[in-house]
């Protein structure tokens, strides 16, 4: 099987999750109502319908194996491509969770400089200029210019004179 | 009148009026590039610094933020892939991969020349047309906008490539996540779980930064860093025979553009897109769009930057603002004592005449700042692979906490990007996604609102010759693409 029918199959699975599960159970519905299109679930219904209709008719014509158009060329893959996305993925779930805890230019620097040398940069003066000096004038730029209260986490108390 | 127009001459001729106006397109563009800034954002944060200025002055460097604003948003979409408005989320198709070929400054300058020529002619509507496009804008009741909208829709078949049905699945995933959020009817929760932060709402600017930036970002570090192949055009600018190709392009853009932009509640993005759509299908080159082709540039640039002066027309003419930025700058006029509408024209033609100077030479000053920023920031798209984007990501992640100050938009940016990923992998194209994510809310509510019109009569959609045009035009738009795709369904 390729691609094209497992896009088939997502979207065949979305649209049916949709038409059973979340729209019964996710949306709201007042108990009287007028015109029947007006319905708040009148339309997400007939968008589910379609999509699993559209699913449907790409495994159709995709029940056959087929060879497979890649879309990175074989010597653009990296050796150690899996372990690498693996990684980063693994660090955007970390980077994400400790956002609030420590702060947006704790992790952002924690963040970029393990990105960096994940991504193969291996000159520590970049690593570290880049790691300190962007999410410190990110962090200036957003808080003194645009006035957003960026989360400060456990630089707080350090922070909080500027 | 000749008085009053002198008049208005001797209200703007002053360096404050022509410094303002500068710096307000400088903080515009600068602010739209940064992802997760938005214009109206910024003219909201500009408008105290005008309390104290002369109405003229005051109202003049908001109207420079917003036009810089627009224009702004191409530049992260070309550079990195990150849109810093929706409207702009139109140009990276074309944009970033003729970036990634080496040729940021070309695409750079394309949208440049495509935005200041569109400015310049809705700049001219806005003079000369004001009466005729307000009384056409008038025209435009729910059932006329649902079926515009629907035209504009017939877009994704085209951005779909050689793979129609995944692209119509595409958009049928952003047509359901714009439904998140609050009913427009009856204000119920729709997909909200619980969520206080959903029912608002999934926000534009974290979902178009996940769905394009990250992905990118990702696929990256499966990749191994090649050196690029010698491109003769890298670092070159756009020539004279670009300018001359795509100027047919601008032109039907900015007429796109001012036409949309004069109906409030419409904006640049459904403008960029439906500039886009008809670019492509009468392109002679409509098989490289969505690969790196400056007229996808100049059609997406020019529909947006066409609504800019247009915008103004429902505000100046009637006093009814267009979008969020003009409801911002109606404010402004407000607490300078100033009621626009068609009084305005009685009572103070002169002060009209002031911004409308100011308005043409907002065109001038965006083409500098706009050379001025591209020599400067078009080698960010030379910085290698391995630097650029772990500097992109931190980037993206203060750009979608800063729209609504919230964490949750982070989170819903790294989701975004899991699914985009997911969607590169299995090869279903994302901007069908982000058509109708970003179509889908206006879609939906005039189509419930026209309903509500009517007392549930279907009627009206056919109601006025303005829907029978739209109508006719997507079946004609609906048939082309079918016979053209037939071969290629997937």
């Amino acid at each position: 099987m390729n691609k094209h029918f497992f896009s088939g199959v997502f979207m065949l699975a979305v649209g049916l999750l949709l038409l059973l599960l979340l729209i019964p159970y996710g949306i709201d519905t007042p108990k009287k109502i007028r015109y029947a299109a007006l319905s708040p679930t009148y339309y997400p219904q007939i968008v589910a319908l379609i999509l699993s209709v559209i699913g449907a008719a790409i495994i159709f014509r995709n029940r056959k194996p087929l060879k497979l158009k890649e879309t990175d060329e074989p010597d653009a893959v990296h050796p150690n491509a899996q372990i690498r996305i693996g990684s980063f993925l693994a660090l955007l779930a970390v980077y994400s969770l400790s956002l609030e805890f420590l702060g947006f230019v704790l992790s952002g620097a924690l963040a970029l400089a393990t990105s960096l040398i994940l991504s193969g940069e291996r000159r520590a003066i970049i690593i570290i200029a880049m790691s300190l000096l962007l999410p410190i004038s990110l962090f200036l730029f957003f808080f003194k210019v645009a006035y957003v209260p960026v989360p400060n986490g456990l630089l707080a108390p350090f922070i909080r004179w500027i | 009148m000749l008085d009053a127009l002198q008049e208005g001459f001797f209200l703007f001729a002053n360096w404050q009026n022509l410094m303002l106006l500068g710096l307000g397109v400088t903080i515009g563009t600068f602010v739209g590039a940064v992802p997760g800034m938005t214009t109206p954002m910024a003219v909201a944060l500009t408008l105290p610094f005008t309390f104290t200025l002369h109405p003229v002055s005051g109202i003049l460097l908001l109207l420079g933020v917003y036009k810089g604003g627009l224009y702004g948003g191409s530049i992260t979409a070309i550079l990195i892939k990150a849109p810093g408005t929706p409207a702009a989320s139109c140009t990276l198709l074309d944009g970033y991969p003729l970036a990634r070929r080496g040729e940021a400054r070309r695409a750079l300058d394309i949208a440049l020349y495509s935005s200041c020529i569109a400015d310049f002619i809705s700049n001219l509507a806005l003079i000369l047309c004001a009466g005729a496009l307000a009384t056409l804008a008038l025209a435009f009741g729910s059932p006329e906008v649902f079926t515009l909208i629907l035209f504009s829709l017939t877009i994704i078949a085209s951005v779909s490539g050689d793979q129609l049905l995944k692209g119509l699945g595409s958009a049928a995933f952003g047509l359901i996540l714009a439904v998140v959020g609050l009913d427009l009817v009856y204000g119920t929760n729709r997909f909200v779980f619980g969520q206080v932060e959903l029912m608002s709402g999934l926000n534009f600017i974290p979902v178009l930064i996940g769905l394009f930036a990250l992905p990118e970002i990702i696929a990256f570090f499966g990749r191994s860093e090649s050196v690029r192949k010698h491109n003769p055009l890298a670092g070159v600018g756009a020539t004279l025979s670009d300018l001359k190709k795509t100027l047919p392009t601008i032109i039907r853009g900015s007429v796109i553009g001012v036409i949309l932009g004069a109906i409030p509640g419409i904006g640049g993005a459904p403008a960029a897109f439906l500039s886009y759509s008809e670019a492509r299908r009468t392109s002679k080159n409509a098989a490289n769009f969505g690969k790196g082709e400056i007229e996808g540039i100049a059609a997406a640039e020019s529909g947006n930057n066409g609504t800019a002066g247009a915008t103004l027309i429902p505000l100046l003419a009637l006093g009814i603002p267009g979008d969020i930025t003009t409801a911002i700058i109606l404010g402004a006029f407000m607490i300078h004592g100033l009621r626009p509408g068609p009084l305005m024209f009685q009572d103070n033609i002169s002060l009209i005449y002031a911004l409308f100077i100011g308005i043409m030479m907002s065109s001038v000053f965006l083409f500098v700042v706009g050379k001025t920023f591209i020599r400067l920031i078009s080698r960010i798209a030379d910085i290698p692979h391995r630097i650029l984007f772990p500097v992109v990501l931190v980037l993206c992640v203060f750009g979608a906490y800063a729209v609504n100050n919230t964490i949750f938009d982070v989170t819903i940016m790294f989701v975004m990007g899991l699914l985009g990923f997911a969607m590169l992998k299995l090869q279903i194209p994302a901007a069908p996604f982000l058509i109708a994510f970003i179509l889908g809310p206006m879609l939906e509510d005039n189509f419930r609102q026209s309903l509500l019109m009517s007392r549930g009569s279907w009627t009206i959609f056919f109601s006025s010759p303005i829907c029978w045009l739209f109508w006719s035009l997507t079946v004609l738009a609906v048939f082309l693409l079918v016979r053209r795709n037939v071969g290629s369904l997937n």
